[in-house]
Protein backbone atom coordinates (compact mmCIF):
# COMPACT_ATOMS: atom_id res chain seq x y z
CA UNK A 1 0.00 0.00 0.00
CA UNK A 2 1.40 3.33 -1.22
CA UNK A 3 1.43 6.30 1.57
CA UNK A 4 -0.92 8.14 -0.07
CA UNK A 5 -3.26 4.83 0.25
CA UNK A 6 -2.69 4.56 3.64
CA UNK A 7 -3.32 7.91 4.49
CA UNK A 8 -6.74 7.45 3.02
CA UNK A 9 -7.48 4.31 4.98
CA UNK A 10 -6.76 5.29 7.63
CA UNK A 11 -8.36 8.97 7.52
CA UNK A 12 -11.58 7.02 6.58
CA UNK A 13 -11.28 4.76 8.94
CA UNK A 14 -10.48 7.58 11.79
CA UNK A 15 -13.64 9.70 10.57
CA UNK A 16 -15.83 5.71 10.50
CA UNK A 17 -14.41 4.91 14.15
CA UNK A 18 -15.16 8.77 15.10
CA UNK A 19 -19.03 8.53 13.88
CA UNK A 20 -19.95 5.05 15.23
CA UNK A 21 -18.19 5.97 18.60
CA UNK A 22 -20.86 8.71 19.05
CA UNK A 23 -23.39 6.99 17.50
CA UNK A 24 -22.58 3.55 20.18
CA UNK A 25 -22.13 6.82 22.95
CA UNK A 26 -25.35 7.76 21.96
CA UNK A 27 -27.39 4.88 22.30
CA UNK A 28 -25.63 4.19 25.47
CA UNK A 29 -26.71 7.34 27.11
CA UNK A 30 -30.32 6.58 25.37
CA UNK A 31 -30.12 3.21 27.33
CA UNK A 32 -28.54 3.92 30.48
CA UNK A 33 -31.53 6.95 30.95
CA UNK A 34 -34.28 4.53 29.84
CA UNK A 35 -33.03 1.91 32.31
CA UNK A 36 -32.52 4.75 35.23
CA UNK A 37 -36.00 6.03 34.58
CA UNK A 38 -36.88 2.51 34.67
CA UNK A 39 -35.41 1.85 38.24
CA UNK A 40 -36.00 5.31 39.79
CA UNK A 41 -39.73 4.24 38.81
CA UNK A 42 -39.46 0.66 40.93
CA UNK A 43 -37.81 2.97 43.69
CA UNK A 44 -39.94 5.68 43.70
CA UNK A 45 -43.38 3.21 43.67
CA UNK A 46 -41.97 1.45 46.66
CA UNK A 47 -40.75 4.16 48.45
CA UNK A 48 -44.19 5.94 47.90
CA UNK A 49 -45.52 2.96 49.72
CA UNK A 50 -43.42 3.33 52.39
CA UNK A 51 -44.53 7.15 53.28
CA UNK A 52 -47.91 6.14 53.46
CA UNK A 53 -47.52 3.58 55.97
CA UNK A 54 -45.25 6.00 58.24
CA UNK A 55 -47.15 8.74 57.56
CA UNK A 56 -50.19 6.73 59.70
CA UNK A 57 -47.37 6.02 61.94
CA UNK A 58 -46.86 9.91 62.78
CA UNK A 59 -50.57 10.39 62.68
CA UNK A 60 -51.02 7.86 65.42
CA UNK A 61 -48.47 9.37 67.80
CA UNK A 62 -49.66 12.65 66.69
CA UNK A 63 -52.94 11.99 68.13
CA UNK A 64 -51.08 10.03 71.36
CA UNK A 65 -48.01 12.73 72.15
CA UNK A 66 -46.65 12.90 74.87
CA UNK A 67 -48.19 9.46 76.18
CA UNK A 68 -46.26 7.52 73.34
CA UNK A 69 -43.34 9.75 72.12
CA UNK A 70 -41.30 6.87 70.76
CA UNK A 71 -40.45 7.96 66.70
CA UNK A 72 -41.86 5.14 64.54
CA UNK A 73 -38.74 3.42 63.00
CA UNK A 74 -38.97 0.49 60.44
CA UNK A 75 -36.34 -1.49 60.01
CA UNK A 76 -36.82 -1.24 55.85
CA UNK A 77 -35.85 2.31 55.79
CA UNK A 78 -34.64 5.04 57.47
CA UNK A 79 -37.24 8.60 57.51
CA UNK A 80 -36.80 12.19 58.86
CA UNK A 81 -39.65 14.59 59.58
CA UNK A 82 -38.82 18.59 59.08
CA UNK A 83 -41.33 21.57 59.43
CA UNK A 84 -42.26 23.98 56.80
CA UNK A 85 -39.51 25.91 57.91
CA UNK A 86 -37.00 23.10 56.67
CA UNK A 87 -36.18 22.71 60.87
CA UNK A 88 -35.65 19.29 61.62
CA UNK A 89 -37.92 17.48 64.34
CA UNK A 90 -36.87 13.69 64.14
CA UNK A 91 -34.27 12.32 61.93
CA UNK A 92 -33.21 8.82 61.78
CA UNK A 93 -31.42 9.11 58.40
CA UNK A 94 -27.79 8.00 57.61
CA UNK A 95 -27.50 10.66 54.26
CA UNK A 96 -26.61 14.17 55.07
CA UNK A 97 -27.49 15.24 51.88
CA UNK A 98 -31.07 16.75 52.26
CA UNK A 99 -32.72 18.46 49.26
CA UNK A 100 -36.40 19.66 49.61
CA UNK A 101 -36.95 20.53 46.10
CA UNK A 102 -37.14 16.87 44.84
CA UNK A 103 -39.56 14.39 45.49
CA UNK A 104 -36.52 11.68 44.68
CA UNK A 105 -32.76 11.46 44.78
CA UNK A 106 -30.05 9.61 44.90
CA UNK A 107 -27.29 9.88 47.21
CA UNK A 108 -24.01 7.69 47.51
CA UNK A 109 -25.17 5.26 49.16
CA UNK A 110 -29.04 5.42 49.08
CA UNK A 111 -32.36 6.52 47.28
CA UNK A 112 -33.85 9.13 48.87
CA UNK A 113 -38.31 10.08 48.59
CA UNK A 114 -39.71 12.46 50.07
CA UNK A 115 -43.43 13.30 51.01
CA UNK A 116 -45.00 16.64 51.66
CA UNK A 117 -47.35 15.99 54.59
CA UNK A 118 -51.13 17.57 54.05
CA UNK A 119 -51.79 17.70 57.68
CA UNK A 120 -48.50 18.32 60.00
CA UNK A 121 -48.41 16.07 62.20
CA UNK A 122 -45.85 16.44 65.33
CA UNK A 123 -45.18 19.78 62.89
CA UNK A 124 -43.73 17.92 60.26
CA UNK A 125 -44.53 18.94 56.59
CA UNK A 126 -41.63 17.10 54.68
CA UNK A 127 -41.21 13.03 55.45
CA UNK A 128 -37.78 11.77 54.27
CA UNK A 129 -37.88 8.09 53.62
CA UNK A 130 -34.10 6.51 52.82
CA UNK A 131 -33.47 3.60 51.73
CA UNK A 132 -30.19 1.63 51.03
CA UNK A 133 -29.40 1.78 46.99
CA UNK A 134 -28.80 -1.26 44.98
CA UNK A 135 -26.14 -0.30 43.46
CA UNK A 136 -26.63 -4.08 41.44
CA UNK A 137 -29.35 -2.77 38.84
CA UNK A 138 -27.08 0.35 38.06
CA UNK A 139 -24.02 -1.95 37.76
CA UNK A 140 -26.21 -4.44 35.67
CA UNK A 141 -26.79 -1.75 33.35
CA UNK A 142 -23.62 -0.50 33.29
CA UNK A 143 -22.01 -4.08 32.82
CA UNK A 144 -24.77 -4.58 29.25
CA UNK A 145 -23.81 -0.75 28.11
CA UNK A 146 -19.73 -2.25 28.23
CA UNK A 147 -20.27 -5.53 27.09
CA UNK A 148 -22.72 -5.13 23.91
CA UNK A 149 -20.99 -1.70 23.22
CA UNK A 150 -17.58 -3.07 22.39
CA UNK A 151 -19.06 -6.45 20.65
CA UNK A 152 -21.34 -3.53 18.51
CA UNK A 153 -18.03 -1.95 18.20
CA UNK A 154 -15.86 -4.52 17.08
CA UNK A 155 -18.24 -5.43 14.78
CA UNK A 156 -18.60 -2.29 13.47
CA UNK A 157 -14.74 -2.00 13.41
CA UNK A 158 -14.52 -5.06 11.22
CA UNK A 159 -17.25 -3.49 9.03
CA UNK A 160 -15.67 0.00 8.96
CA UNK A 161 -12.24 -2.05 8.03
CA UNK A 162 -13.90 -3.58 4.76
CA UNK A 163 -15.87 -0.43 3.91
CA UNK A 164 -12.32 1.81 4.20
CA UNK A 165 -10.62 -1.15 1.73
CA UNK A 166 -13.64 -0.54 -0.87
CA UNK A 167 -12.97 3.11 -0.52
CA UNK A 168 -9.13 3.05 -1.57
CA UNK A 169 -9.61 0.53 -3.99
CA UNK A 170 -10.15 2.38 -6.97
CA UNK A 171 -7.44 4.74 -5.76
CA UNK A 172 -5.54 1.36 -5.88
CA UNK A 173 -6.64 0.21 -9.45
CA UNK A 174 -5.16 3.34 -10.71
CA UNK A 175 -1.90 3.02 -8.95
CA UNK A 176 -1.64 -0.79 -10.24
CA UNK A 177 -2.66 0.27 -13.75
CA UNK A 178 -0.06 2.61 -13.61
CA UNK A 179 2.74 0.75 -12.63
CA UNK A 180 1.48 -2.04 -15.14
CA UNK A 181 2.32 0.47 -18.01
CA UNK A 182 4.92 1.67 -16.53
CA UNK A 183 6.55 -2.19 -16.23
CA UNK A 184 5.63 -3.14 -19.38
CA UNK A 185 7.31 0.43 -21.04
CA UNK A 186 10.36 -0.18 -18.92
CA UNK A 187 11.23 -3.38 -21.07
CA UNK A 188 10.50 -1.89 -24.39
CA UNK A 189 12.22 1.53 -23.94
CA UNK A 190 15.97 -0.37 -22.97
CA UNK A 191 16.96 -1.53 -26.62
CA UNK A 192 16.38 1.53 -28.24
CA UNK A 193 18.43 3.66 -25.83
CA UNK A 194 21.28 1.44 -25.60
CA UNK A 195 21.16 1.47 -29.89
CA UNK A 196 21.05 5.32 -29.32
CA UNK A 197 24.12 5.55 -26.89
CA UNK A 198 26.26 3.25 -29.15
CA UNK A 199 25.68 5.03 -32.18
CA UNK A 200 26.32 7.94 -30.51
CA UNK A 201 29.65 6.88 -29.09
CA UNK A 202 30.61 5.26 -32.71
CA UNK A 203 29.62 9.06 -34.42
CA UNK A 204 32.02 10.96 -31.44
CA UNK A 205 35.09 8.27 -31.88
CA UNK A 206 34.87 8.23 -35.92
CA UNK A 207 34.54 12.12 -35.91
CA UNK A 208 32.79 11.98 -39.17
CA UNK A 209 30.27 14.49 -37.60
CA UNK A 210 32.66 17.36 -36.94
CA UNK A 211 30.26 19.60 -38.66
CA UNK A 212 26.92 18.29 -36.38
CA UNK A 213 28.90 18.13 -33.05
CA UNK A 214 26.24 20.33 -31.51
CA UNK A 215 23.23 18.64 -32.93
CA UNK A 216 25.57 15.31 -31.27
CA UNK A 217 25.24 17.06 -27.60
CA UNK A 218 21.60 17.52 -27.95
CA UNK A 219 20.88 13.94 -28.78
CA UNK A 220 23.35 12.71 -26.27
CA UNK A 221 21.90 14.99 -23.49
CA UNK A 222 18.63 13.55 -24.46
CA UNK A 223 19.77 10.23 -24.77
CA UNK A 224 21.08 10.27 -20.79
CA UNK A 225 17.98 12.15 -19.80
CA UNK A 226 16.22 9.10 -21.11
CA UNK A 227 18.46 6.46 -20.17
CA UNK A 228 18.16 8.13 -16.16
CA UNK A 229 14.33 7.78 -16.75
CA UNK A 230 14.42 4.34 -17.77
CA UNK A 231 16.91 3.62 -15.02
CA UNK A 232 14.32 5.22 -12.25
CA UNK A 233 11.48 3.39 -13.72
CA UNK A 234 13.53 -0.16 -13.89
CA UNK A 235 14.11 0.47 -10.24
CA UNK A 236 11.04 1.61 -8.92
CA UNK A 237 8.90 -1.03 -10.74
CA UNK A 238 10.94 -3.66 -11.37
CA UNK A 239 12.98 -3.41 -8.11
CA UNK A 240 10.97 -5.71 -6.16
CA UNK A 241 11.98 -8.27 -8.56
CA UNK A 242 15.83 -8.81 -8.15
CA UNK A 243 17.80 -8.62 -4.38
CA UNK A 244 20.19 -5.75 -4.10
CA UNK A 245 23.93 -6.56 -3.32
CA UNK A 246 25.65 -4.59 -1.14
CA UNK A 247 29.28 -3.95 -1.31
CA UNK A 248 31.75 -1.76 -0.09
CA UNK A 249 31.65 1.52 -2.53
CA UNK A 250 33.87 4.38 -2.65
CA UNK A 251 31.17 7.40 -2.92
CA UNK A 252 33.64 9.92 -4.03
CA UNK A 253 34.26 7.91 -6.76
CA UNK A 254 30.95 7.57 -7.71
CA UNK A 255 29.21 11.16 -7.03
CA UNK A 256 32.98 12.09 -9.67
CA UNK A 257 30.98 9.08 -12.04
CA UNK A 258 27.69 10.91 -11.90
CA UNK A 259 28.92 14.68 -12.23
CA UNK A 260 30.58 13.61 -15.48
CA UNK A 261 27.63 11.40 -16.39
CA UNK A 262 25.27 15.00 -16.12
CA UNK A 263 27.90 17.14 -17.32
CA UNK A 264 26.44 17.56 -20.63
CA UNK A 265 23.57 18.80 -18.77
CA UNK A 266 25.75 20.86 -16.22
CA UNK A 267 27.09 22.47 -19.46
CA UNK A 268 23.99 22.86 -21.70
CA UNK A 269 22.33 25.24 -18.84
CA UNK A 270 25.96 26.91 -17.77
CA UNK A 271 25.17 25.94 -13.93
CA UNK A 272 28.52 26.43 -11.87
CA UNK A 273 29.45 23.64 -9.90
CA UNK A 274 31.48 23.50 -6.80
CA UNK A 275 32.50 20.57 -5.43
CA UNK A 276 34.23 19.60 -2.09
CA UNK A 277 34.35 15.87 -1.84
CA UNK A 278 36.22 13.71 0.98
CA UNK A 279 36.87 9.88 0.69
CA UNK A 280 34.30 8.24 1.73
CA UNK A 281 32.97 4.29 1.44
CA UNK A 282 29.95 2.88 2.38
CA UNK A 283 28.61 -0.88 2.69
CA UNK A 284 25.84 -0.35 0.19
CA UNK A 285 24.22 -1.45 -3.58
CA UNK A 286 26.39 0.42 -5.92
CA UNK A 287 23.04 0.58 -8.19
CA UNK A 288 20.72 2.01 -4.90
CA UNK A 289 23.28 4.24 -4.09
CA UNK A 290 23.94 5.46 -8.07
CA UNK A 291 19.81 6.28 -8.40
CA UNK A 292 19.93 8.38 -5.11
CA UNK A 293 22.91 10.40 -6.24
CA UNK A 294 21.38 11.08 -9.47
CA UNK A 295 18.37 11.69 -8.74
CA UNK A 296 19.64 14.44 -6.31
CA UNK A 297 22.04 15.69 -8.92
CA UNK A 298 19.53 15.44 -11.22
CA UNK A 299 16.70 17.29 -9.72
CA UNK A 300 19.51 20.09 -8.93
CA UNK A 301 20.32 20.83 -12.60
CA UNK A 302 16.68 20.06 -14.07
CA UNK A 303 15.01 22.90 -11.37
CA UNK A 304 17.99 25.13 -11.65
CA UNK A 305 17.77 28.30 -13.08
CA UNK A 306 20.06 28.96 -16.43
CA UNK A 307 23.62 30.52 -14.76
CA UNK A 308 22.95 29.21 -11.63
CA UNK A 309 25.07 27.22 -9.05
CA UNK A 310 24.96 23.90 -7.25
CA UNK A 311 27.48 23.08 -4.40
CA UNK A 312 27.90 19.40 -3.74
CA UNK A 313 29.60 18.13 -0.39
CA UNK A 314 30.54 15.00 0.53
CA UNK A 315 32.25 13.99 3.63
CA UNK A 316 32.30 10.76 6.01
CA UNK A 317 28.80 12.27 7.91
CA UNK A 318 26.59 13.36 4.97
CA UNK A 319 26.29 14.02 1.30
CA UNK A 320 24.58 18.52 0.58
CA UNK A 321 23.41 18.89 -2.72
CA UNK A 322 22.43 22.60 -2.57
CA UNK A 323 21.00 24.22 -5.71
CA UNK A 324 20.32 27.80 -6.37
CA UNK A 325 16.63 27.07 -8.41
CA UNK A 326 13.01 27.41 -7.79
CA UNK A 327 12.48 26.01 -4.79
CA UNK A 328 9.50 24.47 -3.23
CA UNK A 329 6.56 25.66 -1.15
CA UNK A 330 6.90 24.86 2.63
CA UNK A 331 3.31 23.52 2.68
CA UNK A 332 4.60 20.89 0.16
CA UNK A 333 7.94 19.99 1.96
CA UNK A 334 6.24 17.29 3.71
CA UNK A 335 4.84 15.50 0.47
CA UNK A 336 7.80 15.68 -1.90
CA UNK A 337 8.87 11.68 -0.89
CA UNK A 338 5.55 10.31 -2.28
CA UNK A 339 5.34 8.13 -5.36
CA UNK A 340 4.14 10.11 -8.24
CA UNK A 341 3.80 13.00 -6.42
CA UNK A 342 4.99 16.30 -8.97
CA UNK A 343 5.19 19.91 -8.04
CA UNK A 344 6.29 21.64 -10.81
CA UNK A 345 4.67 20.65 -13.93
CA UNK A 346 7.28 22.69 -16.95
CA UNK A 347 10.19 19.96 -16.36
CA UNK A 348 9.17 16.31 -17.79
CA UNK A 349 9.27 13.12 -15.61
CA UNK A 350 7.43 10.34 -13.50
CA UNK A 351 7.32 12.22 -9.94
CA UNK A 352 9.43 8.85 -9.03
CA UNK A 353 13.04 10.47 -8.35
CA UNK A 354 12.56 11.73 -4.85
CA UNK A 355 10.00 8.48 -3.97
CA UNK A 356 13.12 6.46 -4.76
CA UNK A 357 15.84 8.99 -2.89
CA UNK A 358 13.64 7.58 0.57
CA UNK A 359 13.24 4.60 -0.50
CA UNK A 360 17.06 3.98 -0.70
CA UNK A 361 17.88 5.99 2.34
CA UNK A 362 15.11 3.72 4.46
CA UNK A 363 17.13 0.93 3.29
CA UNK A 364 19.90 2.09 4.67
CA UNK A 365 18.95 4.20 7.70
CA UNK A 366 19.99 7.31 6.04
CA UNK A 367 18.16 10.57 6.70
CA UNK A 368 17.14 12.61 4.86
CA UNK A 369 16.73 16.66 5.66
CA UNK A 370 15.01 18.81 3.29
CA UNK A 371 15.31 22.49 3.26
CA UNK A 372 13.75 24.89 0.72
CA UNK A 373 13.14 28.22 0.26
CA UNK A 374 10.41 29.53 -2.65
CA UNK A 375 12.72 31.07 -5.93
CA UNK A 376 16.13 30.72 -3.96
CA UNK A 377 16.67 27.32 -3.86
CA UNK A 378 17.06 23.81 -2.32
CA UNK A 379 19.19 22.01 0.14
CA UNK A 380 18.98 18.01 0.21
CA UNK A 381 21.60 16.40 3.07
CA UNK A 382 21.57 13.00 2.89
CA UNK A 383 23.34 11.91 6.47
CA UNK A 384 24.96 8.32 6.44
CA UNK B 1 -31.31 36.30 85.49
CA UNK B 2 -33.03 37.07 81.98
CA UNK B 3 -34.59 33.63 82.54
CA UNK B 4 -35.53 33.71 85.51
CA UNK B 5 -37.54 37.37 85.21
CA UNK B 6 -39.76 35.78 82.15
CA UNK B 7 -40.69 32.44 83.91
CA UNK B 8 -41.38 34.83 86.62
CA UNK B 9 -43.66 37.01 84.59
CA UNK B 10 -45.23 34.44 82.81
CA UNK B 11 -46.45 32.22 85.77
CA UNK B 12 -47.77 35.15 87.56
CA UNK B 13 -49.62 36.26 83.94
CA UNK B 14 -50.64 32.92 83.74
CA UNK B 15 -51.84 32.40 87.23
CA UNK B 16 -53.52 35.67 87.86
CA UNK B 17 -56.05 38.15 86.41
CA UNK B 18 -58.52 38.26 84.47
CA UNK B 19 -56.55 37.97 81.20
CA UNK B 20 -54.69 34.90 82.71
CA UNK B 21 -54.62 32.14 80.08
CA UNK B 22 -54.03 29.05 82.61
CA UNK B 23 -57.18 30.29 84.68
CA UNK B 24 -59.81 30.42 81.95
CA UNK B 25 -58.04 27.19 80.22
CA UNK B 26 -58.65 25.31 84.01
CA UNK B 27 -61.78 26.91 83.80
CA UNK B 28 -63.27 25.56 80.59
CA UNK B 29 -61.73 22.70 80.94
CA UNK B 30 -59.66 23.25 77.71
CA UNK B 31 -56.43 21.37 77.48
CA UNK B 32 -53.10 23.43 76.42
CA UNK B 33 -52.20 20.51 74.71
CA UNK B 34 -54.58 19.23 72.87
CA UNK B 35 -55.23 22.99 71.43
CA UNK B 36 -51.26 22.80 71.25
CA UNK B 37 -51.05 19.73 69.10
CA UNK B 38 -54.20 20.90 66.62
CA UNK B 39 -52.66 24.29 65.92
CA UNK B 40 -49.28 22.45 65.48
CA UNK B 41 -51.51 20.11 63.14
CA UNK B 42 -52.57 23.19 60.94
CA UNK B 43 -49.33 25.83 61.39
CA UNK B 44 -46.23 23.30 61.11
CA UNK B 45 -43.03 25.32 62.09
CA UNK B 46 -42.66 27.49 64.69
CA UNK B 47 -42.44 31.19 63.62
CA UNK B 48 -45.77 30.06 61.42
CA UNK B 49 -46.81 28.70 64.65
CA UNK B 50 -46.58 31.85 66.64
CA UNK B 51 -47.34 34.40 64.76
CA UNK B 52 -51.20 32.60 64.14
CA UNK B 53 -51.38 32.42 67.70
CA UNK B 54 -50.77 35.72 68.46
CA UNK B 55 -53.33 36.56 65.23
CA UNK B 56 -55.97 34.48 66.81
CA UNK B 57 -55.42 36.46 70.20
CA UNK B 58 -55.20 39.31 69.12
CA UNK B 59 -58.35 38.64 67.10
CA UNK B 60 -60.24 35.83 68.00
CA UNK B 61 -62.77 34.04 65.66
CA UNK B 62 -65.13 31.55 64.45
CA UNK B 63 -63.29 31.37 60.38
CA UNK B 64 -59.46 31.28 61.77
CA UNK B 65 -60.01 29.36 64.74
CA UNK B 66 -58.29 25.48 64.46
CA UNK B 67 -60.66 23.72 66.52
CA UNK B 68 -63.29 21.35 65.60
CA UNK B 69 -67.14 23.23 65.12
CA UNK B 70 -68.18 21.52 68.87
CA UNK B 71 -65.60 23.46 70.51
CA UNK B 72 -66.04 26.88 68.93
CA UNK B 73 -70.02 26.15 69.77
CA UNK B 74 -68.99 25.45 73.00
CA UNK B 75 -66.25 27.64 73.95
CA UNK B 76 -66.93 30.69 71.67
CA UNK B 77 -67.12 33.54 71.23
CA UNK B 78 -63.78 34.55 72.78
CA UNK B 79 -62.29 37.94 73.96
CA UNK B 80 -59.45 39.42 72.21
CA UNK B 81 -56.27 39.00 74.75
CA UNK B 82 -55.75 42.47 76.32
CA UNK B 83 -51.65 42.14 76.92
CA UNK B 84 -49.47 44.23 75.73
CA UNK B 85 -48.17 42.34 72.20
CA UNK B 86 -44.63 41.66 73.97
CA UNK B 87 -45.62 39.66 77.12
CA UNK B 88 -48.11 37.94 74.89
CA UNK B 89 -45.43 37.03 72.32
CA UNK B 90 -43.17 35.89 75.66
CA UNK B 91 -46.06 33.77 76.78
CA UNK B 92 -46.50 32.11 72.93
CA UNK B 93 -43.19 31.87 73.18
CA UNK B 94 -43.56 29.71 76.46
CA UNK B 95 -46.12 28.10 75.50
CA UNK B 96 -43.96 26.69 72.46
CA UNK B 97 -41.14 25.84 74.39
CA UNK B 98 -43.20 23.96 76.94
CA UNK B 99 -45.62 21.72 74.31
CA UNK B 100 -43.03 22.02 71.32
CA UNK B 101 -42.21 18.38 69.75
CA UNK B 102 -38.88 19.02 69.21
CA UNK B 103 -35.64 17.37 71.46
CA UNK B 104 -39.30 14.97 72.75
CA UNK B 105 -39.12 12.19 70.42
CA UNK B 106 -36.83 8.84 71.33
Amino acid sequence: MLSSEKKSFWRFLAIYILLVSLVLISISIIYYRANSDRVELQYKSMMQELSVLQIKRLKWLHNHFPKYNKYPRDERFNSAIYDLEYQEIFSTLKSKKIDFNKSFYFTKNYAIYVAILSDYYLGAKYLFIEVPKNSELVNRIIRNIIIYGTLAFLALLLLGVYLAKLFIRPMQRSIELLDNFIKDTTHEINTPISIINTNIEMLKSTGSCKKEEKKIKRIEIASRTLETIYKDLKLSVLSNESESQDELCNIKAIVQERLEYFRLHIESKRIKLQEQLEDVELKVDRILIERLIDNLISNAIKYNRVGGSIIIRLTAEYLLIEDSGIGIEKSNLNKIFERYRRFNESEGGFGIGLSIVDRVAKRYGFVVEVESEKDKGTKVKVVW
Amino acid sequence: MVKAFIIMVVSFTLLSGSNSCLECHAKKKISLRKTFMEALQVYGGEQNFKTALFYYCKNPAKSSSVMGEEFIQKHLPLKPVALSDELLKKLIDWYWNSYKIEGNLK
